[in-house]
C-alpha cells in the first residue's frame, strides 16, 4: 500500500501541487520555504486516523476560507476492508508504475481507491473516497483511514510510555497486562506505606483523633496516614521505557527519534506510511547512514521525509530524492533523473539545498567568492538571503555538472579561468541559458590577481604564500619559471621584491603552477586580500568581473 | 447439486452458512420473490446477517456494471429498468475474468451459493463460471423445474451444468411433505415417472391428498373450482393453477376472494398506464372506466356507459347513483393534468356491487398516478418503473387464495394446490404445479391419466 499520487489544492503556501511520489522511500530536498514539511502535514491530514483536526484560516491557500483546502491521495494496493462491495470497491480504481492513475482498473493494474480531504468555508474537515466516473462521494470513517497507519514520527516522548494509543502499546501483545501492571503496583504502594512505621505522621493523626472526638466526629477504626489511590494520578502512561534506570525522556534525541522509527516497524506488519520531518535532527551523519539503508531496504512502508542534510543527499539512490520547488504558490515535486547525477550529487550533495549556483573552477575561487560575500554582507544581504553558492566544479567536469543542476530547475553560472576548455565551450552554454563568466585575455586566476591588484594588494598575497613555506623554497619556484630571456633580481627578500610587469607574470604562472592558493582555506585569505582592494581596482577587468558576479548572485 | 421440489435445498444453504466460518458468503437468485423467501428462510434458521447478502443475479451484475461502464462497456438504457442483460453479464463477466476489480469480490466473499440453477440463462451461467474462478461456488437446481416463457434458452444440466461444477450428492429426504409420507412417496415416483417421460395415472394409486375433480361442462367446473376453494379456506393458503392469463382473469373473477397474481414485469401495468395517460379527457374517463373494468367484477358495459356519459356532460337520465364516482370522473375530464386519476380510482373501487379481483395491478397502477402527481419523475412511465422496483424489493405478502401460472408460483409454498386443466402442462410445468401444495394436490381435469410432453 501506498501513495501513488498527490494533489494539493489551497493548503497553507501552496495554492497547486500535482505529484507521483515513490512507493518507497521519497527524500524531499529543496531550499527553506520551498513547501516541504507543507507536504507532509497535507499527507498526515488526508489520512489522519484522528475523528477530527483543527482547521483554521491560517491553513487556507492566502488565509482566507474562500479558497477550499482539497488534498486529494490515491493509494494503490489500498487496504483490504477499503476494497468491499459493500464499503468502496465499487469506486475502485487502478494505478500502473508507468501509466500512472486510471478511473477503472485496467488489465495490469494495481488496485487503487482516492482519499479526498475537504475544507469549505465553515472549516469543517471532510473525508472521502472519490472516482471521477461517480458523482456521489462516500464517507471514509477515522477507523477505515486508521487502516492505513499513517504515522508521524516526531514528538517522541508520548511514543516511548505505555499511555493508551502510544505505540509501545499498539506493539504490546497483551495491552492489559500493561494496565494490570500499573493497579498492582499502585497496591503494592499502598500496601508498603501502609505497613511500614511512620510514627511522626502516626502521632499527628492520633492527636487529630482525639481532639475531633471532642468536637462530636468519632472514627470507625483509627486515623492513620496513608495513600489515596486517587491522588497517585497513575495510569499506565506512567509506565515507560528505561535503559537500567535511566528514562528513555533523557536518551539523547537523536537516540529517541530512532528508537520511535523502530517502534514503527514493530507496530506494522501490516504497510504503512511513515512521516519524517528533518530526518536528521539529532542525529550524527553514520546513524543517518545506518538508517537511511534501514529504510531503503523496507519493503512494506512507503517513507516521505524532509531534510537539509547534505548526508541524506549523499548517501540515497537518485530515485529517492526528490527536488521541491515553490514558483508562484505552485509547488513542484520533481525526481532526480538519471544516474549519472549521483556523481555530482556525491561530489557537491549541498548543491541540492540551494537556489542559486556559481560553478567555479575549482577551490581558489570557491574560497574568493566566500571572502567576497563577507565583505559584500557589510553593505548588502549575505548571499545565504539568496540561497546563492558558490561550488567547486572541478576544472572540466564544471560544464557537465553546471548542465545537470540547470536541469533540475536550479538557477546556475559558470565561473571559470579563460584558459580551459570551457571558455571553448561558453558559447554553446550560453544558449542552453547558462551565463559563462571568465576572466578577459586567457588567463588563470592567480594571474589575473596578480596583474590586477595593487603592488601591496601582491604582497599581501605573497605574505600568504610565505604562512605555508620558506622564503628560499618560494625564490626557487618562481626563478625556475622565469622565462628565458628576462632577468629579474630576487635576492631581496620575498616581500620587498619591487613592483615589475615581468614579475607579476612569474609570480601569476608560479602561484598557478606551483598551487598556492589551491585550497579552500587559502582561496580565501586571497579573496580577502582582493575584498581590501577592491575599491581601488575597481575599473580593472578583474574589477568589473567581480562586479559582475555580485550583480547575478544577489539578484532576485 | 440437483435435488428435487421441497427436498431443502435452501434449507441447506442457510445450514451450511451457519456451520461454515463467520464471513460473507454470496448467494444468489433470480427473483426478489426468491431474496425475500431465502432470507426468511436464513433468518428463521437464526444465520446471523454478516454471513451473507442475497440478490438476484441480475441485481448483483448490474450494480458492478453500472460501477465500471467503461470495463463492462455499459451504457444506461434509454427507459428505466430496460437493461440490455446479455451485454450486462457477459461486461461483468469480462471485467470479472481480467480486470483487477475482481478484487473487490475476494475482498468480500469467501464463497458463493446460486438457487433455481436450472433458470439460468446462457449468459447467466457463462458469468457464474467467471465468479467460480475467483471464488468457491456451489450452484443447486432442479433441471425438472426449468420453466420460461421467455426467447431466452436456459443452461442445459446435463451439458453446461454438470461438466462446469461437478455434482455433489443429492438430498433425499422430502421434508415439504414430511407430515404425510403417503404423498411424498407418490410425488416422489411422480417424479421418476415424468423423468422417464412415462404417462402418470391420475386414477390409480393416488393418496388421500390427492383428488380429481371431473365435471362435465364448464359452469359445472367453475362451480366445482368455487367450491374446493371455500372448502380449503380455514385451513390454509390455496392456490389455483392455470396457464393462460386470461384464463386467469376470468376464473378469479367467477370465484369470489381469489386475486391474481400479477407477472413481476407484466406488460399490463404499462399498458395501463399509458391508457390513463391519454391527451385527451374523454379518452382518460373511457380508458378509466375500462381499466377499472378488466380490474373488477360487476361492472358491466352499461355501467360503464353511463359512468362516461354522465361526466363528460352528455347523460341522458337524471339518475342519483354513483355521485361520488361521476364527480371524480368529472375532475378527470376536465383536468388538464394528471392529478384526478388515482381518486377517481378509489371512488370506482368503492362502488356498490364491485370486486376488485386484480388487486396488484389495480393498486400499483393507482400508486404510480399517486408517485407521478408527487412529483420526482419526467413521465407515468418512469414513476411506474419506480413503484415498480419498490415493490419488487419490498416483496409482496400473498393473500389467502391465489390465482397464477406455474412460471409466477414456483418456487413458492401453499397449503393447498388446484390444478386447472393439467392435460396443458408440459413436464416441467406439470412438475412445479404438483409439488406447490405441502397438504393437498387437487386436479380439475377429466383425464384419466397426463402426457405431457417436453
Amino acid at each position: 500500500m501506498h501513495i501513488a499520487e498527490l494533489v494539493i489544492k489551497n493548503f497553507r503556501g501552496i495554492r497547486d501541487l500535482r505529484w507521483l511520489p515513490n512507493p518507497g522511500l521519497n527524500c524531499l530536498l529543496g531550499p527553506g520555504d520551498a513547501t516541504k514539511s507543507t507536504i507532509l502535514t497535507a499527507i498526515d491530514l488526508v489520512l489522519s486516523p484522528a475523528w477530527s483536526v483543527g482547521i483554521d484560516e491560517t491553513d487556507c491557500f492566502e488565509l482566507t476560507t474562500a479558497n477550499p483546502i482539497t488534498i486529494t491521495a490515491t493509494i494503490a494496493d489500498p487496504p483490504t476492508e477499503w476494497r468491499r462491495e459493500d464499503t468502496f470497491g465499487m469506486l475502485l480504481r487502478g494505478w500502473h508504475p508507468t501509466d500512472g492513475v486510471h478511473d477503472e482498473p485496467q488489465p495490469g493494474d494495481v488496485p487503487a481507491l482516492t482519499v479526498r480531504f475537504t475544507v469549505a468555508d465553515d472549516c469543517e474537515p471532510h473525508w472521502h473516497i472519490v472516482a471521477d466516473r461517480e458523482p456521489i462521494e462516500r464517507m471514509l470513517s477515522a477507523k477505515q483511514r486508521a487502516l492505513c497507519n499513517t504515522a508521524r514520527i516526531d514528538t517522541v516522548d508520548r511514543q516511548l510510555t505505555w499511555s493508551p494509543g502510544s505505540l509501545l502499546t499498539k506493539a504490546t501483545a497483551d495491552r492489559d497486562q500493561a494496565a494490570l501492571t500499573f493497579s498492582n503496583a499502585a497496591k503494592g504502594a499502598r500496601e508498603a506505606i501502609r505497613a511500614t512505621d511512620h510514627p511522626e505522621l502516626t502521632a499527628t493523626a492520633t492527636r487529630l483523633q482525639t481532639t475531633a472526638q471532642q468536637y462530636g466526629v468519632k472514627p470507625r477504626g483509627a486515623f492513620i496516614a496513608a495513600l489515596d489511590s486517587k491522588a497517585m494520578h497513575l495510569r499506565a502512561g506512567c509506565l515507560t521505557l528505561h535503559d537500567t534506570v535511566v528514562p528513555s525522556r533523557l536518551f539523547g534525541l537523536g537516540t529517541r527519534r530512532i528508537l520511535s522509527l523502530a517502534l514503527q516497524e514493530l507496530v506494522t506488519t501490516t504497510p504503512a506510511i511513515a512521516l519524517i520531518d528533518e530526518f536528521e535532527y539529532g542525529l550524527e551523519p553514520h546513524r543517518i547512514r545506518r538508517l537511511l539503508r534501514k529504510l531503503q531496504a523496507l519493503t512494506t512502508i512507503q517513507t516521505f521525509m524532509t531534510t537539509h542534510s547534505p548526508v541524506c543527499a549523499h548517501e540515497l539512490t537518485p530515485t529517492a530524492l526528490c527536488i521541491v520547488r515553490s514558483h508562484n504558490h505552485v509547488t513542484t515535486v520533481k525526481p532526480v533523473p538519471d544516474e549519472d547525477l549521483r556523481k555530482t550529487i556525491r561530489a557537491v550533495p549541498e548543491s541540492l539545498l540551494a537556489r542559486r549556483l556559481l560553478i567555479c573552477e575549482g577551490p581558489t575561487e570557491v574560497g574568493i567568492i566566500r571572502a567576497l560575500d563577507d565583505h559584500w554582507a557589510t553593505t548588502a544581504e549575505p548571499l545565504a538571503c539568496r540561497g546563492a553558492l558558490p561550488l567547486d566544479g572541478e576544472g572540466s567536469t564544471a560544464p557537465k555538472r553546471a548542465r545537470e543542476l540547470h536541469k533540475l530547475g536550479y538557477d546556475v553560472m559558470i565561473f571559470s579561468d579563460s584558459d580551459s576548455s570551457i571558455a571553448a565551450e561558453a558559447a554553446t552554454l550560453a544558449q542552453e541559458c547558462i551565463e559563462v563568466t571568465m576572466w578577459a585575455g586567457s588567463v588563470c586566476t592567480e594571474q589575473q590577481l596578480f596583474n590586477d591588484l595593487p603592488w601591496q594588494g601582491v604582497k599581501e598575497l605573497l605574505a600568504i604564500v610565505l604562512q605555508d613555506r620558506d622564503e628560499q623554497s618560494i625564490r626557487n619556484q618562481v626563478t625556475a619559471r622565469i622565462p628565458t630571456g628576462t632577468t629579474l633580481d630576487l635576492t631581496l627578500p620575498v616581500l620587498e621584491w619591487t613592483d615589475r610587469p615581468a614579475l607579476r607574470e612569474v609570480l601569476g604562472r608560479t602561484a598557478g603552477h606551483a598551487g598556492w592558493y589551491k585550497q579552500l582555506h587559502l582561496g580565501e585569505e586571497a579573496g580577502k586580500v582582493l575584498a581590501r582592494h577592491l575599491a581601488a581596482i575597481s575599473t580593472t577587468n578583474t574589477g568589473t568581473v567581480v562586479e559582475t558576479l555580485r550583480v547575478w548572485l544577489h539578484r532576485e | 447439486m440437483c435435488s428435487p421440489a421441497g427436498y431443502g435445498k435452501t434449507h441447506l444453504i442457510g445450514h451450511a452458512l451457519l456451520a461454515g466460518p463467520d464471513k460473507r458468503h454470496l448467494v444468489l437468485t433470480h427473483t426478489h420473490a426468491g431474496v425475500h423467501a431465502v432470507r426468511k428462510r436464513f433468518t428463521q434458521l437464526g444465520v446471523s446477517k454478516n454471513r451473507y447478502r442475497i440478490d438476484t443475479i441480475a441485481g448483483w451484475a448490474l450494480q458492478y456494471a453500472q460501477a465500471f461502464p467503461t470495463t463492462t462497456h455499459y451504457t444506461k438504457p434509454a427507459q428505466a429498468l430496460q437493461e440490455d442483460w446479455p451485454t450486462v453479464y457477459s461486461g461483468v463477466a469480462e471485467l470479472l475474468r481480467s480486470s483487477p476489480a475482481n478484487a473487490i469480490v475476494t475482498a468480500t466473499y469467501v464463497g458463493a451459493y446460486v438457487d433455481e440453477y436450472q433458470d439460468c440463462s446462457l449468459p447467466q451461467h457463462a458469468l457464474m463460471t467467471a465468479l467460480a474462478e475467483l471464488i468457491p461456488c456451489r450452484v443447486l437446481g432442479d433441471p425438472l423445474q426449468a420453466i420460461f416463457d421467455f426467447a431466452e434458452p436456459t443452461v442445459d444440466w446435463n451439458n453446461d451444468v454438470v461438466t462446469t461444477f461437478p455434482a455433489l450428492p443429492p438430498l433425499t429426504q422430502a421434508h415439504r411433505w414430511n407430515h404425510d409420507p403417503a404423498f411424498a412417496a407418490w410425488l416422489h415416483q411422480a417424479r421418476i415417472t415424468l423423468e422417464n417421460n412415462q404417462p402418470l395415472s391420475l386414477r390409480n394409486g393416488l393418496p388421500t391428498a390427492v383428488r380429481v375433480l371431473r365435471t362435465a361442462t364448464f359452469p359445472e367446473r367453475n362451480r366445482a373450482i368455487l367450491q374446493t376453494v371455500n372448502q380449503k379456506r380455514a385451513t390454509g393458503k390455496t392456490v389455483v393453477i392455470t396457464q393462460w392469463p386470461r384464463q386467469c382473469h376470468q376464473l378469479a373473477r367467477q370465484t369470489p376472494g381469489v386475486y391474481v397474481l400479477e407477472p413481476v414485469d407484466g406488460e399490463d401495468f404499462a399498458i395501463a398506464a399509458a391508457q390513463l395517460s391519454a391527451p385527451t379527457g374523454a379518452n382518460r374517463v373511457n380508458n378509466l372506466l375500462a381499466f377499472a373494468a378488466t380490474c373488477f367484477t360487476g361492472f358491466d358495459q352499461q355501467q360503464q356507459q353511463r359512468l362516461s356519459r354522465a361526466a363528460q356532460g352528455t347523460t341522458r337520465t337524471r339518475s342519483t347513483a354513483n355521485n361520488q364516482q361521476i364527480a371524480a370522473l368529472k375532475m378527470v375530464y376536465d383536468a388538464n393534468d394528471l392529478a384526478p386519476i388515482p381518486d377517481a380510482l378509489t371512488a370506482l373501487a368503492d362502488m356498490d356491487g364491485v370486486r376488485v379481483t386484480r388487486p396488484e395491478l389495480f393498486n400499483e397502477v393507482k400508486r404510480a398516478f399517486v408517485a407521478f402527481r408527487e412529483g420526482g419523475h419526467e413521465t407515468v412511465h418512469d414513476a411506474l418503473a419506480a413503484t415498480r422496483q419498490r415493490t419488487r424489493q419490498a416483496g409482496r405478502a400473498l393473500s389467502q387464495q391465489t390465482m397464477g401460472r406455474t412460471l409466477l408460483i414456483k418456487g413458492l409454498e401453499f397449503e393447498h394446490a388446484i390444478l386447472v386443466a393439467p392435460e396443458e402442462l408440459n413436464t416441467q410445468n406439470l412438475y412445479v404445479a404438483i409439488t406447490r401444495g405441502t397438504h393437498s394436490l387437487t386436479f380439475v381435469t377429466n383425464a384419466d391419466a397426463l402426457h405431457p410432453g417436453r
